[in-house]
């Protein structure tokens, strides 16, 4: 590109100042996103210091109520936490820290983390997050709730079930499953949510993790005119191990044309006659 | 001026000519940075939230073999190898194509996996060179490994000998010591579950370079500008090329190229449409582009994805004479994919492709360093005869070498503001430093490189430019 | 008595030390499989059951089991703690010579007593 500089002839002056201008807005430029990147790279590193002090004094005041049967006053009360907890960054990083412990811990130590959440006045932050009027904001909220079982925002959550975005839907939709059980899969069928590999796996994911139960209408899946409902049923009959349907799918397996189906509908097939 | 008619004309045209192209470049530079930035923006703000862990929760999520050819790799390929099985990923298998190694690899493999024969059997839908074993391990800790042993082919025949043995519908080609992201699969993999309507027949990701960061059992530990100032001005490259281009063009959807390193591929179509081509030094490149005119040839509707996330990171040359090798063999590729597919320049049957694509591969990536070359050597001419205007020569030099560097500033300020990989202030000052020296010894480095390039093309010298890998430094302790 | 906890979630590593220091146990923690299995082949004879995840950074938790059934000479209990449901891995983890497993999401004293189990048969 060097070559560009060898003009012939000479310009007249304006061009020359043209030039020169250009010259130097491009080095101003250079400059200021130079700077820009300091700037940011700073910013970061501030964040990450204080996310690391928030860190460790979340945690004493944690596993000491999880752990040493602290009460949940005493550890509230506590000068430094309500000094921090006013925040955002903080709250976030609280929130996160709960809702790993609640990934981890069962029986009394989930309801003690989940009592945290709400007492504490954290939740406040996460349905500040559900009322929001930005999709991201929203599916944060939606989620936050309701792996922490905030079973009060269920039909806040619920009511954002008509978003136009489809991340919010599957978000909503996730967390009616967990809140509610896999029947609440019918509510979606109005409202476009394409139910893809995708979607699914998110949903097969929920209900294994949080042990979602077995609906008593499983069957009403295989006989719906969406495939993609059909799939989801013999994906989840497969979790289930339920061979009750077993004849339905052997029906399907020669109705459908749809050679994903088939494939699906015979690996379960295989797997329930080896499991009786 | 020369006081001759002609010649005169003749410059000035062509000087008009050169001044038209330099600013088609940058123009298309700024075009593509801006609306990089846009998508990358989209793509983070809607990836925040996804929980990829999801995707191990189907059983039929897509079935993926790793390909990892490996030639004379004794030395790091048991640590590598490793690395690739801890890969977070249920439905996958590795299969490391030792193709023809002079060295002790099969051993060292055979003792590290506890090997013994596979009765799978050879079934050869591309041809390839000779098969001599299919080795699986009998520990049940490595139960993913395939281990194929042939006789030496080059990479491209290597790859195909991995396809044949595949018995999964997606491959991942990937050289062997390339440091893999514990999540790589499950980023390449969520868009194949997405797909409605368009069948996908690639994905591809962002290579980054991997010189002085620190690396535990083939896995990065913390990422750290590099201490060699080569290697060190060839991140600032990356950063341009996968940052500020590559995102722009997949929003486009005209990427010629998934990265040099890897990417996620369909193979049923990358069967039909036979393989890799083991003629071209630059098969990654071809067969991309070998796939998509199939698609198009065969008018099925189909799309390719790019996922922007640093997903592997490889060891980039720090001697001016393996880079020359690598950038001339670059070039090469280029030159053979842009041949073997011309017929779909300017070609409407290639949409955005043969319309835009090709055309911008064509005059931006071949062309531009002979047009620079004759820029230079016009210059100077000129400068012997006396007939540059010398201010002009030098705003203009200065104004093509502070958009160089302007542009290396927006590509790392991108990084800050995205990805953030570069965690220490002296390490973003480093990478800035260097950006101001890129385009003074780096750039006319590659412009030669690329030139010898062309040159060995036309000459038939075919050599494959070995590249000689030190291996990544063993962690003590 | 020496407890080798490798677990790649922070909160969860760092909850678990506290939990098992307030017990009276001595804890090494790791956050990845390849820094663990180098503390396993260097610090023997100061481990006395082993806490694994399954699914860990650089070596997975198959690859520390193996190296800690590989340890000559001795008999290191391991408890896996596995992922529920989303890993169909409990037979295979089994299979490797774990000697228990605890299933995620579990509560600390089903863990403490499997701990109490297997040191009891030592």
């Amino acid at each position: 590109m060097r070559y560009a500089a060898a003009m012939g002839d000479p310009l007249s002056p304006v061009m020359e100042r043209l030039v020169l201008f250009i010259v130097i807005a491009t080095f101003l430029t250079a400059l200021l996103f130079f700077a820009l990147t300091l700037y940011k790279g700073i910013k970061h590193l501030r964040e990450d210091r204080k996310k690391a002090k928030f860190q460790a004094a979340l945690e004493n005041v944690l596993f000491h109520y999880l752990f040493e049967e602290k009460s949940l006053e005493e550890v509230l009360g506590d000068p430094i936490f309500r000094a921090m907890k006013r925040d955002v960054l903080f709250q976030r990083v609280a929130i996160k820290a709960i809702i790993s412990l609640h990934d981890n811990y069962s029986g009394i130590y989930s309801k003690k983390l989940e009592q945290f959440f709400e007492v504490s006045g954290l939740v406040n932050y996460s349905i500040a997050r559900l009322e929001s009027s930005k999709w991201p904001f929203i599916v944060e909220g939606v989620r936050d709730l309701s792996t922490l079982n905030h079973d009060a925002s269920y039909s806040r959550i619920a009511s954002r079930i008509t978003h136009p975005h489809e991340l919010v839907k599957m978000e909503v939709l996730l967390a009616l499953i967990k809140m509610r059980g896999i029947g609440e899969i019918t509510k979606f069928q109005k409202t476009g949510l394409l139910l893809n590999d995708w979607v699914q796996s998110n949903i097969l994911y929920t209900v294994k993790k949080h042990k979602i139960a077995a609906p008593a209408n499983l069957g009403i899946m295989l006989s719906s005119p969406n495939k993609t409902v059909v799939l989801l049923g013999v994906r989840l009959i497969r979790y289930y191990q339920v061979a009750e349907h077993d004849e339905t799918l052997s029906g399907l397996i020669s109705e459908t044309a749809d050679a994903k189906l088939k494939r699906e509908i015979s690996e379960v097939l295989a797997k329930n006659t080896l499991v009786n | 001026m020369t006081g001759i008619g002609i010649l005169d004309t003749g410059i000035i045209v062509f000087n008009y000519l050169i001044l038209l192209f330099a600013a088609t470049v940058m123009l298309s530079y700024v075009i593509l940075a801006a609306i990089s930035g846009f998508s990358l923006k989209t793509y983070l703000r809607q990836n925040r939230f996804v929980n990829y862990k999801a995707l191990l929760a189907l059983d039929s999520a897509p079935k993926v073999s790793l390909i990892a050819p490996a030639y004379n790799e004794a030395k790091t390929i048991v640590e590598n190898v490793k690395s690739l099985l801890a890969i977070n990923y249920n439905n996958y298998d590795v299969i490391v194509v030792n193709d023809g190694s002079k060295d002790n690899s099969i051993d060292v493999l055979t003792e590290a996996f506890s090997l013994v024969p596979s009765d799978k059997v050879y079934n050869p839908q591309i041809p390839t060179k000779e098969v001599k074993a299919i080795y699986r391990s009998s520990n049940k800790a490595f139960s993913r490994l395939i281990v194929v042993d042939k006789l030496n082919g080059g990479k491209a025949d290597a790859l195909n000998t991995g396809m044949n043995v595949s018995s999964n519908p997606y491959l991942v080609c990937i050289d062997v010591d390339c440091i893999m992201d514990k999540d790589v699969l499950l980023k390449l993999a969520k868009p194949y579950m997405e797909a409605s309507g368009k069948r996908i027949i690639a994905t591809g990701g962002v290579v980054r370079i991997a010189n002085s960061c620190i690396i535990k059992s083939g896995k990065l530990v913390e990422v750290r500008a590099p201490g060699n100032l080569l290697a060190r001005i060839q991140v600032i490259e990356y950063l341009r090329a996968f940052i500020l281009g590559r995102m722009a063009w997949s929003k486009l959807d005209g990427l010629l190229i998934i990265s040099g390193a890897f990417g996620m591929f369909d193979k049923e179509i990358a069967l039909r449409c036979g393989g890799y081509d083991t003629k071209t030094v630059g098969e990654d490149m071809e067969l991309i582009v070998r796939m998509r005119r199939f698609m198009i040839e065969h008018k099925e509707p189909y799309t390719v994805q790019y996922i922007p996330d640093p997903l592997c990171w490889t060891e980039a040359p720090e001697s001016y004479s393996i880079l020359r090798k690598q950038r001339s063999r670059w070039m090469r590729g280029t030159i053979e994919t842009l041949y073997t597919h011309r017929k779909m320049l300017f070609n409407p049957k290639y949409n955005i492709l043969g319309m835009l694509s090709y055309p911008y591969w064509l005059f931006f990536e071949y062309y531009a360093p002979i047009i620079e070359l004759t820029g230079i050597v016009i210059t100077l001419i000129m400068a012997l005869l006396g007939v540059i205007s010398w201010g002009y020569f030098f705003l203009f030099l200065f104004f093509v070498y502070f958009f160089a560097v302007m542009f290396s500033m927006i590509a790392l300020y991108t990084e800050e503001a995205t990805f953030k990989k570069y965690q220490s202030l002296a390490d973003l000052r480093k990478l800035a430093f260097v950006a101001l020296l890129e385009p003074i010894i780096f750039h006319p480095f590659t412009v030669l490189a690329a030139i010898r390039g062309n040159w060995e093309k036309l000459t038939g010298n075919k050599g494959w430019g070995e590249m000689t890998r030190k291996g990544f430094e063993k962690p003590t302790g | 008595m020496n407890i080798l906890l490798v677990e790649d979630d922070e909160m969860l590593r760092r909850s678990l030390v506290f939990y098992l220091k307030s017990n009276q146990f001595t804890v090494e923690a790791f956050d990845n499989g390849s820094d663990a299995i180098d503390f396993i082949k260097t610090a023997t004879n100061s481990i006395d059951l082993v806490i694994t995840d399954l699914n860990l950074p650089f070596a997975g938790g198959k690859q520390v089991l193996q190296a800690v059934k590989e340890v000559k000479g001795m008999e290191i209990p391991v408890i896996v703690l596995t992922s529920s449901g989303v890993e169909a891995t409990e037979l295979e983890v089994f299979d490797l010579g774990a000697d228990e497993f605890v299933t995620k999401p579990f509560s600390p004293p089903v863990l403490l007593k499997r701990i109490n189990k297997l040191i009891v048969k030592q």
